[in-house]
C-alpha cells in the first residue's frame, strides 16, 4: 500500500517517509565520497608517519603506541642542516620564480596575438603550438644538452629558465586564447579611441581584465617548473647547482634506508605546492573552465 | 559599404578593426615574438639537431662519422626495443584510460551541491600537486617489501607480501598505479570545469521529463564534457609517453627491461651508453610515433579540437 502514500516510499520492503530517504541518501553519499578521499590520501598520511618516527612505523598499524613514543623532528632537522636540500630548495625557488615571471609575460603577449588579433598565420602558429606538444621531451634534451655546452648555458640556472618558458609556452598559449577569444572586443577598442596605442591598451585594459586566466597560467608554470626532473638531470651537472627533483632522486640508494629521511625531503619539495593549491585553487578550476577546455 | 571592411596588402580587415590598418599584423607578429624564438631555440632548433645527430656516429671529441641508415637499422635489431616499445604503449594506454575514468568518477561525484564540496574538492587535487620527485620516493617506500604500507595491509589481512618493484610481473604495474595517482586529478578538474558549463536549466527541463539520473549523464553530461575530455586525453597521453621521472627513480627500467619505457631507455643509450646517435635515432622514432598519434588524433576529432 506504499505507493498510495505520497510521503512515504517503500525501500527494501521498509516503508519510510520521504525525509528519512532523502536523509538515507544524503548520509550514504558522504560516506562514500569522504572514505575514498581518505583511501586516496592514505600515501599523504603514511609519509608524513614515516617522516616523524621510522624506526616504528612498520609496526604503526598493530602497536600505534611504540609509534607514538617515538615521533620526533630529527629527520626534518638533518634534511635542513646536514645535506644539500635548502641548496637545491633556493635554486628550484630561483628557477621557478624566474621561468614563472618570464612565462607570464611572454604568454599574455602571445596569447592576445593568435586570440584577438586578426591576421594571416595566427591559425598555422596555434596549430604550431599544439604539434609541438608532440615532440618528445627527450627529443628535445639530448641535443640541448649539446647545444647549451657549446653556448656556455650547461650548468647554469639562466640555461634552465630560459628552456623551462619554452616547454611551459604551448600549453599556457593554448589555454590563455580561449580566454581571450570570450572578451569583449569594444573594451580595448574604447580605449584606442581615447588615444591609446595597442600596447597601452593591452597593459592598461586587458591585462587587468584577464588576471584570473594570467594566475591559471602562472600557476601551470610554477607546477611545471617546480616538478621539471630530466631537464634539470641533463642540463645540470652539478650536485650544488642543481634543482629539488634532482637533487632528492641522488638519495634513492644513498639513503636507501633512512626512509625518514627522504620523507622528510619529499614532504619539503610538496610543501609550497601545497599552499598554492589552498589559496589559488578556484583560479585553477575556473581558469580551466574559462580557457583551455572552451574549445 | 561593403560592410565596410578594408583591404590592405592583400589582407582584409574587418570593421571593427579598420582603425588600426595593416598595423594589426604587424602588432601580432610583435607580441608573439618572443614567444616563437623561445620555442625555435628550446624546441625546433634541438630537434633538427636531434634529426640530423640520427644520421651520425656521435663521436664525442672527434668530429661526428655520417653513417646514413645505420643508426636506424641497429635500433630496429635491437632486442631490447621492441620491448620497450611494448612497455610504452601499455603503459600509456593503461595510465590514461585509469585516470580519464577514476578522474570522471570523482568529478560526477564532486559536482553535486554538497556541504563541505570546496574541501573534498582540495584534498582530491592534493596529489596532482605533489613533485614528481616525492611521489617516486613516497610509493617506492609504500611498495617496499618489508615495509611498505601495502604489503602491511596485506599482512594484516593474513596475506602474503609482494615484491612489487622487484618482480618483473609487477614492476610496471605498480609504477602505473602511483602515476595514476598522482594525476587522475587533472582530468577530475577539467572534467569539473566543464560540468561547470553545463547550463543548469537543460538538467531541470530533463527532470521535468521523467529522466533518471543516469538519462542525465549520458544524454547531457557525457556530450557536453566530450570535447573536453577528447583534447585532455590528448594532451595527457601525449605527456604520459613524455613521462621520465617515476620509472626512472623507482626502478630505472628493471628488473631487466620490464619497466623500461621509451625516454628512460634513450636517456640510458645517449647518457650511459655514451652513444648520442642511437639515442637520436630512438627519438626520431619516438617523434614520428608521437606526431603520427597527434595527427590521426586531430584528424579524428577534428571539430572537437580545432572548433575555434
Amino acid at each position: 500500500m506504499a505507493s498510495q502514500n505520497p510521503n512515504k516510499t517503500e525501500v527494501f520492503g521498509l516503508e519510510l517517509s520521504q525525509e528519512t530517504v532523502k536523509w538515507g541518501k544524503k548520509i550514504g553519499f558522504h560516506s562514500l565520497l569522504w572514505s575514498l578521499i581518505f583511501v586516496v590520501l592514505l600515501p599523504v598520511f603514511w609519509m608524513i608517519i614515516v617522516s616523524l618516527n621510522q624506526t616504528a612505523f612498520d609496526t604503526f598499524l598493530t602497536n600505534p603506541g611504540e609509534w607514538l613514543a617515538g615521533v620526533s623532528l630529527d629527520a626534518y632537522r638533518t634534511v635542513l642542516y646536514d645535506t644539500s636540500f635548502p641548496t637545491w630548495f633556493k635554486n628550484s625557488v630561483i628557477v621557478t620564480l624566474a621561468s614563472t615571471a618570464l612565462a607570464i609575460v611572454v604568454c599574455t603577449f602571445g596569447a592576445y596575438s593568435i586570440g584577438r588579433m586578426n591576421f594571416r598565420g595566427r591559425k598555422t602558429v596555434a596549430t604550431f603550438l599544439l604539434i609541438t606538444q608532440m615532440f618528445p621531451l627527450i627529443l628535445v634534451a639530448v641535443p640541448l644538452f649539446l647545444i647549451f655546452r657549446n653556448i656556455g648555458l650547461f650548468n647554469s640556472l639562466l640555461g634552465l629558465t630560459i628552456a623551462y618558458v619554452a616547454f611551459v609556452l604551448p600549453f599556457s598559449i593554448w589555454m590563455l586564447r580561449g580566454f581571450y577569444e570570450n572578451l569583449p572586443a569594444s573594451l580595448e577598442e574604447a580605449a584606442m579611441i581615447d588615444g591609446s596605442t595597442r600596447v597601452g591598451a593591452v597593459v592598461r585594459v586587458v591585462i587587468p581584465l584577464s588576471t584570473p586566466a594570467i594566475a591559471t597560467t602562472a600557476i601551470f608554470a610554477w607546477i611545471f617548473a617546480w616538478n621539471e626532473f630530466v631537464m634539470a638531470l641533463i642540463l645540470i651537472n652539478d650536485t650544488g647547482k642543481t634543482t629539488i627533483p634532482p637533487g632528492l632522486g641522488s638519495w634513492v640508494g644513498q639513503y636507501s634506508l633512512q626512509w625518514d629521511l627522504m620523507m622528510a625531503g619529499a614532504l619539503g619539495a610538496t610543501l609550497p605546492m601545497f599552499f598554492i593549491l589552498l589559496f589559488l585553487q578556484k583560479y585553477i578550476i575556473n581558469g580551466l573552465a574559462e580557457g583551455a577546455v572552451k574549445t | 559599404m561593403a560592410k565596410a571592411n578594408t583591404t590592405v596588402g592583400g589582407l582584409t580587415i574587418p570593421r571593427e578593426y579598420r582603425y588600426w590598418l595593416g598595423k594589426e599584423s604587424l602588432w601580432g607578429w610583435l607580441f608573439l615574438l618572443p614567444a616563437l624564438s623561445a620555442l625555435a631555440l628550446i624546441s625546433v632548433v634541438p630537434i633538427l639537431r636531434g634529426i640530423a645527430l640520427s644520421f651520425y656516429e656521435y663521436g664525442g671529441l672527434q668530429p661526428d662519422v655520417f653513417v646514413g641508415l645505420q643508426n636506424y637499422v641497429e635500433v630496429f635489431s635491437l632486442p631490447d626495443f621492441w620491448v620497450v616499445m611494448k612497455n610504452t604503449f601499455v603503459w600509456s594506454f593503461a595510465s590514461v584510460v585509469m585516470m580519464a575514468a577514476i578522474g570522471l568518477f570523482f568529478a560526477v561525484l564532486l559536482n553535486r551541491e554538497f556541504t563541505g564540496r570546496s574541501i573534498a574538492t582540495t584534498l582530491l587535487l592534493l596529489p596532482w600537486t605533489i613533485p614528481f620527485i616525492a611521489v617516486a620516493l613516497n610509493w617506492t617506500l609504500l611498495f617496499n617489501y618489508e615495509l611498505g604500507m601495502l604489503n602491511g595491509l596485506l599482512r594484516l589481512f593474513g596475506l602474503e607480501g609482494i615484491e612489487w618493484l622487484g618482480r618483473s610481473r609487477y614492476a610496471l604495474f605498480s609504477i602505473t598505479m602511483a602515476y595514476v595517482w598522482r594525476n587522475f586529478p587533472f582530468f577530475m578538474i577539467t572534467f569539473l570545469a566543464a560540468m561547470k558549463g553545463i547550463p543548469s536549466d537543460l538538467f531541470e527541463a530533463a527532470r521535468v521529463d521523467g529522466s533518471t539520473r543516469l538519462d542525465l549523464f549520458r544524454h547531457i553530461t557525457l556530450p557536453f564534457i566530450q570535447p573536453i575530455g577528447v583534447i585532455t586525453t590528448l594532451l595527457m597521453s601525449l605527456w604520459t609517453l613524455n613521462h621520465f621521472t617515476l620509472i626512472y627513480v623507482m626502478t630505472s627500467g628493471g628488473p631487466g627491461n620490464t619497466s623500461m619505457v621509451l625516454p628512460v631507455y634513450i636517456y640510458r643509450q645517449a647518457f650511459l651508453q655514451n652513444d648520442f646517435g642511437i639515442a637520436a635515432a630512438i627519438s626520431v622514432v619516438m617523434l614520428l610515433i608521437m606526431l603520427g598519434y597527434g595527427m590521426v588524433y586531430l584528424r579524428l576529432y577534428q571539430e572537437e579540437v580545432g572548433g575555434k
